[in-house]
């Protein structure tokens, strides 16, 4: 399918073209099977990028909904006048740029001597102490459990969450992704689901995607794997720039859960880490 | 200790809200979310939880920023008030939006959906597979089309994000869309459409 025919497509979904044009592209439609299949796949493109987006749209708003309730702020809502935010003039704005350029110019260097050794220790730190032959463990567990309940031959969710992580299991990781993000999609609270798909990304080498999955579990109040999810979730920081703080947050916690069977993995960690600037 | 959120104008939280910047979810939330819990709390109806309402209040703010006829025309905190009141009158199942002025975007829309329910599950399904296609894709190509159809930005946009030429982008964005089209044919579910 050819640039031009596809945008004339996209124009018509969006509802941009001029009426002439949209009333002439309709009379196609009306005898023109090939563009009716055509517009219907290119219709279901679109709308599934806006659903990917939506997604991320609300697990970004979800993020900052989650980081203000661990802050206390929803507990405060009540008693406290809303805060301010503040609007600074232009001339404010050049002496505060200035003045953080020569601060930013004093540490650079200190800075970029501690990332270098920073970065290369946390790699050491992940190297140790990830552990994907557990989540492939973890993952067996969870498929002997899941019995095929499929019906003539029409897969269940269960039946979904199992092949996902067959294929998982079978290092076959762009078709567990796809199975479960589908999965995901429908049903979004799935921890199971939310779990696997950031070890895949961990897998891949993707810890951004990873921390997006792993971070809204890792709090959950009612999921099993929430430990779990915490134990990469910090590994993953590790790989981050300027993720060791955040790492140290979940090792620290990990470190003072007594029921936590890693809990004295969690401390070694913590003692790998460099000391907090 | 309180804390103050920066920002310099309007204008800039709206760049930073089409950008679906962190940093300007907090602020709105910082600035706003008491006045919305209250509106919630005002209106009486059991069942609307505040911090969800204003979730939903986000989503659909990027979304009305996002769309390329947005103009402001009166203070980003008239349209966040607007877009929580016809939420709240959704969902208590009122009939009557409220409009600001005659900012007809500030309407709530509903997507077209297929009637049949086992269209609307086929659909649904259809979505799903395309949502995990997508995050199959290279990284770039994953952001191009989020960039191009959900953002709706424009190539010149585009060229300064993603630090390509426009020219680039177009060709880009064909190519990443071929890549995904191929792929989500070749499915079962699409069988139909080949």
């Amino acid at each position: 399918m050819n640039e031009q025919y596809i945008d004339t497509i996209h124009r018509y979904l969006t509802g941009v073209m001029e009426a002439a044009e949209h009333a002439a592209f309709e009379e196609e439609l009306k005898t023109n099977a090939t563009l009716r299949s055509d517009v219907e796949l290119e219709h279901v493109l679109l709308a599934g990028i806006d659903k990917a987006g939506e997604t991320q749209l609300r697990t970004n708003i979800g993020a900052v909904h989650q980081q203000l309730k661990a802050d206390g702020f929803f507990e405060s809502a009540g008693q406290e006048a809303p805060l301010r935010v503040s609007y600074v003039s232009g001339s404010t704005r050049i002496k505060q740029f200035i003045a953080i350029a020569a601060s930013l110019v004093v540490v650079a260097g200190a800075v970029w001597f501690f990332i270098q050794n920073g970065s290369t220790r946390n790699d050491a730190i992940f190297a140790n102490h990830y552990q994907p032959t557990e989540d492939l463990q973890r993952a067996q567990t969870i498929v002997t459990r899941l019995k095929s309940t499929g019906f003539a031959g029409i897969n269940t969710q269960p039946d979904s969450l199992r092949l996902a992580l067959q294929a998982y299991e079978a290092g076959q990781y762009d078709e567990a992704l796809a199975l479960l993000t589908a999965l995901g999609a429908a049903n979004p609270q799935n921890d199971t689901v939310q779990y696997f798909t950031g070890v895949i990304h961990i897998s891949q080498e993707r810890y951004a995607k990873a921390i997006d999955v792993l971070l809204p579990l890792s709090r959950s109040d009612t999921s099993a794997l929430r430990n779990n999810a915490l134990w990469n979730l910090g590994l993953c920081y590790l790989k981050m720039e300027n993720g060791e703080r955040d790492a140290r947050g979940v090792f620290t916690q990990l470190s003072q859960d007594n029921a936590y069977p890693k809990q004295r993995g969690a401390k070694a960690v913590l003692d790998q880490l460099l000391p907090e600037q | 200790m309180r804390k103050t959120v920066v920002y310099h104008s309007d204008e800039a939280l709206l760049k930073d809200l089409r950008a679906a910047a962190p940093t300007a979810f907090e602020a709105l939330y910082r600035q706003y979310f008491r006045m919305v819990a209250k509106q919630v709390s005002d209106a009486g109806q059991a069942g609307v939880e505040a911090e969800d309402l204003f979730q939903e209040v986000l989503v659909v703010l990027v979304q009305k920023v996002r769309d390329p006829e947005f103009q402001l025309s009166a203070k980003l905190s008239t349209y966040l008030f607007a877009v929580s009141r016809n939420l709240l009158l959704k969902k208590t199942g009122k009939k009557t939006e409220l409009a600001v002025g005659d900012d007809t975007l500030l309407r709530l829309g509903g997507e077209q959906a297929p009637d049949d329910l086992a269209d609307l599950k086929n659909h649904e399904e259809q979505l799903n597979i395309v949502v995990g296609y997508l995050e199959l894709l290279e990284e770039d190509c994953n952001r191009l089309l989020n960039l191009t159809f959900y953002e709706k930005r424009s190539h010149s946009d585009i060229a300064g994000i993603m630090g390509y030429s426009e020219a680039f982008v177009k060709v880009k964005k064909h190519r990443c869309l071929t890549h995904l089209r191929n792929r989500v044919k070749a499915h079962p579910l699409f069988s139909r459409l080949q």
